[in-house]
């Protein structure tokens, strides 16, 4: 009984969302919901299709083919080529795509590499998938980074993909142009697929033009399945619309998974993700703004919590990935290590503020917590004026 | 209120955009149909620069009752916003007076509803147009396809006839269309024989080869995109550099 569903855990940070509702006051820093609503441009195009009584039938199971359109005018701004009649599939949001594209790709059985730490609901449907999912430790001392001969090292042959999320959640890591060509080499030379979640691609900070995807590189196509999803960029994680690409032949077989799980991604939000591209442009840059001024003062407020904290700055993503030191909250597990979920327990239970244990996104995390900072600025400085006093400096 | 301020607005940036037009007589290009418009419009846009040639082009989706103007004059949308409109509507009469006038428009037609294509044309006469296809799309607001067709017959009837049309022959529909027999017919296709017609196409890593055959001559071409569409989008590039 169960044998397919005994071995998944049920989110993590989901569970802390619940444990933190049971406190009235609380303030929750752990999921990855953004502090906005949808733009009302997206919302408008919504009306406008359910006015013109577009939405109550399926679209082809790709998806409608003026969304597929723009997502290729979207693409070509990026530098990347497809055909959007054969090469796109709209889904219902990145886990949708990500579950049909390792479906679609692996046998049970093989391994998939994921460097970590990495977002929790990889490794759940990659074990629903009946593959094994191999953890690599990314180095936070280089800031996060990939170290490429331990990949080498990891891949046996059973080893199918590489799967990777840039920038990277929790820790807010771009990897750089360097580390994903040298991750690309790898994977020709040892004829493995390489799946990209970019969902966070559109947070640039710092003045940074964009994101190098490894989706730029034409001669990769036949061996790159990338996904992205309007969730994060566009405030719209209830809409659960996103998409894939990759070459035709790759396509056309993820098509088939896909066909089987949803039919089509939900017409109504595909509305809606043509309204995000055609009018969420200036929106997202506002965003933008509003998420970099508010990581400068996550970071400000974790400076004035040195004692308790050491963290790497994000360079994207909403996410902050602070280090515990040792402290009079922070019990040690057995091997002597900060146990995670032992402080973010006692943190919501004495101020009320909800944090995920950074364990939750692999081995390598342990020790640390993640902060979604994108959360109102209210709550944030709520949140970091709490931590502030139970932390005081004696 | 708002269906009233939007019939205003779009009457006097229409009596505008046709001032402007009148004024300085640029020449005028069109793309409609249902799909690859945008890839199109992009496309000649890339070939007026490559002739230091001076142009204005619709931004993605200012290819309505509205959008139209807009581009034409060169301004913003206020979307939603009645502040946002009032300082367009204000710069909207100061762009009657403006100098460097480009020579070329290149304007995406977009047409959802029936009568649409009557409207957008009682702003512009194109000296080309370009339909690119005529599919399902949007059919939800027509009768029925042949309804839909009307709209491009339309803009046949429109076009300059000094100028030119350019068809999809692939697309039945359009390999049909009624066109007025003065006015010079150009198609291009892969599946059906066409004046610009491209066969034995090759996917490469980095894109396609394919071989076009034109005016009794065959040329090999690599592009450096994918798909059907792109060889499309392709044959016209070629027709326009041909002609400008």
């Amino acid at each position: 009984m169960f044998e397919r569903t005994k071995n998944l855990r049920l989110s993590i940070i989901k569970q802390i969302e619940l444990k933190a509702s049971q406190y009235p006051n609380s303030i929750s820093l752990a999921q990855g919901i953004p502090g906005f609503d949808t733009p009302g441009g997206i919302k408008r195009r919504v009306e406008l299709a359910l006015k013109n009584k577009a939405v109550a039938k399926y679209s082809l199971s790709p998806g409608l083919s003026e969304l597929r359109e723009l997502i290729a005018l979207e693409l070509e701004k990026e530098n990347i080529f497809v055909d959007w009649e054969k090469e796109i599939i709209v889904t219902a949001g990145t886990i949708e795509a990500i579950s049909a594209s390792i479906m679609a790709l692996t046998s049970p059985g093989d391994e998939i590499l994921i460097p970590e730490p990495t977002y929790t609901s990889y490794r759940e449907v990659i074990t629903l998938s009946g593959c094994k999912a191999i953890f690599v430790p990314l180095n936070e001392r280089k800031g996060w980074a990939f170290e490429l001969d331990k990949y080498e090292r990891a891949i046996t042959e059973k080893t199918k993909a590489i799967f990777y999320c840039n920038p990277n959640n929790p820790t807010g890591t771009i990897y750089s142009k360097k580390d994903l060509l040298g991750l690309a080499k790898l994977a020709q030379k040892h004829n493995l697929y390489l799946i990209s979640d970019e969902v966070y691609k559109d947070f640039i900070f710092d003045e940074k033009e964009k994101i190098f995807s490894l989706a730029e590189i034409p001669e990769l196509r036949k061996r790159l399945i990338r996904i992205y999803g309007f969730s994060k960029a566009y405030s719209m994680t209830g809409w659960r619309i996103g998409y894939l690409h990759s070459d035709s032949s790759i396509v056309y077989e993820i098509l088939k998974v896909h066909d089987c799980l949803v039919t089509c991604a939900p017409v109504v939000s595909q509305y809606a993700a043509m309204g995000a591209l055609e009018m969420g442009a200036e929106a997202v840059k506002e965003f933008n703004k509003k998420y970099g001024t508010l990581r400068d003062l996550a970071c400000k407020r974790l400076d004035n919590l040195s004692h308790i904290f050491d963290y790497i700055k994000p360079q994207s993503t909403y996410y902050i990935f602070p280090k515990i030191k040792k402290n009079s909250l922070a019990k040690l597990d057995q091997q002597g290590r900060i146990d995670c979920w032992d402080f973010v327990n006692r943190v919501l239970e004495k101020i009320q503020v909800a944090m995920v244990p950074g364990s939750a996104f692999g081995p390598n995390g342990r020790g640390h917590v993640r902060i979604n900072f994108g959360r109102s600025r209210k709550d944030l400085e709520k949140a970091f004026d709490r931590l502030d006093k139970l932390f005081q400096k004696q | 209120m708002k269906i009233i301020f939007r019939q205003i607005l779009k009457y006097y940036l229409k009596f505008l955009s046709k001032g402007l037009l009148l004024i300085h007589r640029p020449e005028i290009i069109v793309v409609a149909g249902s799909t690859n418009k945008t890839f199109v419009k992009n496309k000649i846009v890339k070939i007026l620069k490559t002739k230091n040639l001076s142009f204005r082009a619709n931004p993605r989706s200012f290819n309505t009752e509205i959008g139209l103007p807009l581009a034409i004059l060169d301004l913003p949308s206020g979307y939603h916003s009645y502040e946002r409109w009032l300082p367009i509507i204000f710069k909207a009469i100061i762009k009657l007076f403006q100098r460097n006038f480009p020579e070329y428009f290149v304007l995406e037609l977009g047409v959802a509803k029936k009568g649409d294509m009557k409207y957008l044309l009682s702003i512009v006469k194109p000296k080309i147009a370009v339909i690119c296809d005529l599919t399902q799309r949007y059919l939800e607001s027509f009768k029925s396809l042949s309804t839909m067709k009307k709209e491009y017959e339309l803009l046949a009837e429109c076009t300059d006839k000094k100028g030119f049309l350019i068809l999809n022959f692939d697309n039945k529909s359009l390999k049909n269309l009624k066109t007025p027999k003065n006015l010079k017919t150009i198609s291009f296709g892969i599946e059906q024989r066409a004046d610009f017609w491209a066969k034995k196409i090759k996917k490469i890593s980095t894109g396609q080869i394919i071989k076009v055959r034109a005016n009794n001559k065959t040329k090999i071409y690599k592009i450096f995109r994918f798909g059907k569409p792109q060889i499309y989008v392709f044959l016209i590039g070629l027709i326009i550099k041909r002609r400008l």
